[in-house]
């Protein structure tokens, strides 16, 4: 288990560093000068010149990579070319509302998702499923940026239910709590198809299972036999679309912030990309592709919590 | 007399399908006494194990009993209510399969899978439980059961876990076990060993036992009556001397293939060619007639009904006995 984990670590460090150079590499194939952004329109050559020498552009390109990875180490993302504000300040000061909205979100859409697939396989062919199936094809095929324009249609303005705009505080308090709740649907509700579906389909298959007529066999319950021997194995498959769908919520969550103004880190990339802020660009495309590093591990770790044959005896 | 525990009268186990009603079981009526082990051999096809998932109340949709009762030791169990026939499953009969490969969930200990057999039948703590399944494991002569105990079935042999599955349909002592072609999968020398644990523990317990197997020899080894199935139907039904002694359906005669009776007769020294006919597709008259040396023309209008030859000895054959034809 404990090997286990650490393998997966090691070979996170590789995909780590690719992203790092990507990261870099982002900067240079660019066509936008950084020192001249920085600048500003109105800006003298020398002026430029001397910001070029100052973000130390005008070295060789693997010296150029050096620097910035020292200064990575160091924990030094460089400063907004817009408005000065070190990238880690920002970055940090968003991560946690983008941390708490996507929680927010996976919170009800998985356990949903998976109960619903569950339903649906147990009860497969009959009215119910088809419903359940229904209502899965068409969460995933509504836009996020659409489901989250109708709930502020109606829940913001025609019923004045719920607030959509911002996040007036953090998510334990009552404000910030019903602030989260309409970008949480949103963001939720396009994932809980993929995992109703994947669920079904994987349960599907366990069902008829040699296991699972020995399950009967010994007497227990429906309850227990669906639960604790068809979903308890089916969820290995549905753990990893999970994973690999989270992604595609990072996807969701920059729409999502964006429509519901939610000051997380989704939001700070778009406006830093449509505003050439490179650094901060850059910032955050580390930071989430990070993430997507991280979830991946998580997931291979969890694989081997639900199956005792990936943890090699 | 010992107790008749379980008594099968007209089983008809149907599935709907696009062909029709079909019949996996069509009209079977058998029945096994305290302590003594009945052995019902069959190519593949033949109902055999739809026969006994429809004791067990088990058969799979859109299957179902369609007709007849399975008497077990006085109650039919067609007609009791689910949650009253999940009292009896695990509890009173147990069934042990085929595939000890994958008849044990891999996702959890083997100790916690007899454990959770036990803990449906019983009310007690968790730690005498425990001591329960450890019990049970050392009954099947498992080595260091206490080990094994938090183990996972991907690192226990074939032969180890299908003594872990003996272990758990034994663990609540049933009254009968139900063992479907449990050695198909293992090789001989743990087939023979499996057989034998099975025979010491019946000793022990007195539990009845429905043995199914597509192998003679191993009725041979561990039965003490035989049915032979063919096509959903018992052709033959005696006890296990009698059968080997003066087999008298065809078909029993062809599965034996090379054991000759004493005053031999070459005619009846015959291996049967084809496979037996699915249930939407069967023969008019006797459904064993495709494929039987002996078949006459009275063979191909109707079917022969299981009758006595003597009171223990019970063949459906036109010709028999065969003696007088051959
Ligand atoms: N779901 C189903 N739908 C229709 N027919 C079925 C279904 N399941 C089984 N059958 C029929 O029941 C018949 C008996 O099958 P069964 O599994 O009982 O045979 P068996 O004697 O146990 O064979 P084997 O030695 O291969 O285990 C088969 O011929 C098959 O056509
Ligand atoms: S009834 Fe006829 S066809 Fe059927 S087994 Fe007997 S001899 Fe053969
Ligand atoms: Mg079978």
């Amino acid at each position: 288990m404990l090997r286990h984990t650490l393998e997966r670590l090691l070979l996170a460090v590789p995909v780590l560093f690719g992203v790092l150079l990507l990261g870099f590499f982002l900067m240079q194939v660019v066509p936008t000068d950084p020192a001249i952004v920085r600048a500003g329109p109105t800006a003298s050559m020398e002026v430029i010149e001397a910001i070029r020498q100052e973000l130390g552009l005008n070295e060789p390109l693997w010296k150029q990579f050096f620097i910035y990875m020292g200064r990575l180490l160091q924990g030094d993302l460089g400063v907004s070319i817009i408005n000065n504000v070190p990238v880690t300040q920002e970055l940090g000061a968003t991560i946690g509302p983008t941390l708490e909205l996507m929680l927010a979100s996976l919170i009800w859409a998985i356990p949903l998702g998976i109960v619903m697939g569950t339903v649906g396989a147990y009860y497969r062919g009959t009215f119910l499923d088809r419903i359940i199936m229904a209502a899965s094809v068409a969460g995933v095929s509504i836009p996020v940026f659409f489901l989250g324009l109708i709930l502020i249609w109606f829940l913001g303005f025609q019923y004045q239910i719920l607030p959509f705009t911002g996040r007036p505080g953090p998510i334990w308090t009552w404000e910030g709590f019903k602030a989260v709740i309409m970008p949480a649907i949103t963001l939720g509700g396009v994932f809980v198809g993929p995992v109703a579906r994947m669920t079904r389909s994987s349960v599907l298959d366990v069902l008829g299972a040699d296991h699972v007529r020995t399950a009967r066999a010994k007497g227990l319950p429906e309850r227990t036999v669906v639960t604790r021997h068809a979903l308890r194995n089916a969820l290995v498959p549905v753990v990893t679309l999970i994973g690999l769908q989270i992604g595609f919520l990072l996807g969701g969550a920059v729409v999502t912030e964006t429509v519901f103004s939610w000051p997380g880190i989704g939001r700070l990339a778009v406006g830093a990309i449509l505003s050439s802020d490179l650094p901060m660009a850059q910032g955050t495309i580390i930071v989430l592709s990070l993430g997507f590093i991280l979830v991946n591990l998580a997931v291979d770790v969890l694989y081997a919590v639900l199956d005792p044959r990936v943890r090699g005896a | 007399m010992s107790e008749t525990i379980l008594d099968i009268r007209g089983l008809v186990t149907a599935f709907n399908t696009r062909n029709g009603a079909i019949r996996a079981v069509d009209g079977i009526s058998l029945s096994v006494k305290r302590g003594t082990t009945l052995g019902i051999v069959g190519e593949s096809g033949s109902g055999k194990s739809m026969l006994s998932l429809s004791v067990m109340g088990l058969v799979p949709p859109p299957g179902r009993i369609a007709e007849g009762q399975v008497m077990f030791r006085g109650t039919d169990l067609t007609k009791l209510p689910p949650s009253k026939m999940r009292d009896l499953r695990g509890n009173r009969i147990s069934m042990i399969f085929q595939e000890p490969m994958t008849s044990l969930n891999p996702v959890h200990t083997v100790g916690f899978q007899i454990v959770e057999a036990l803990r449906a039948h019983r009310k007690e703590t968790a730690a005498r439980l425990k001591e329960e399944a450890i019990e049970a494991l050392r009954k099947v002569r498992i080595p260091s059961p206490e080990r094994r105990f938090d183990e996972y079935p991907h690192q226990l042999s074939g032969g180890m876990r299908q003594r872990v599955m003996i272990a758990m349909a034994l663990a609540c002592k049933p009254d009968l076990l139900i063992a479907d072609e449990p050695t198909t999968a293992l090789d001989v020398t743990i087939q023979a060993q499996i057989l034998e644990l099975l025979r010491e523990l019946q000793a022990e317990t007195g539990m009845a036992i429905i043995l199914i197997t597509h192998d003679l020899g191993v009725v041979a080894q561990v039965a003490d009556e035989v049915a032979v199935m063919y096509a959903g139907k018992v052709v033959e039904r005696a006890p296990v001397s009698r059968v080997f002694q003066d087999p008298q359906h065809p078909y029993t005669i062809g599965l034996m293939g090379s054991m000759p009776r004493m005053e031999e007769d070459v005619d009846r020294l015959v291996a049967i060619s084809g496979v037996v006919p699915p249930p939407f597709r069967l023969p008019p008259g006797c459904r064993f007639n495709p494929r039987c040396p002996f078949v006459g023309s009275e063979c191909r209008v109707e079917q022969p009904a299981l009758a006595a030859l003597t009171d223990a000895h019970a063949v459906a054959c036109w010709k028999a006995p065969l003696e007088e034809h051959v």
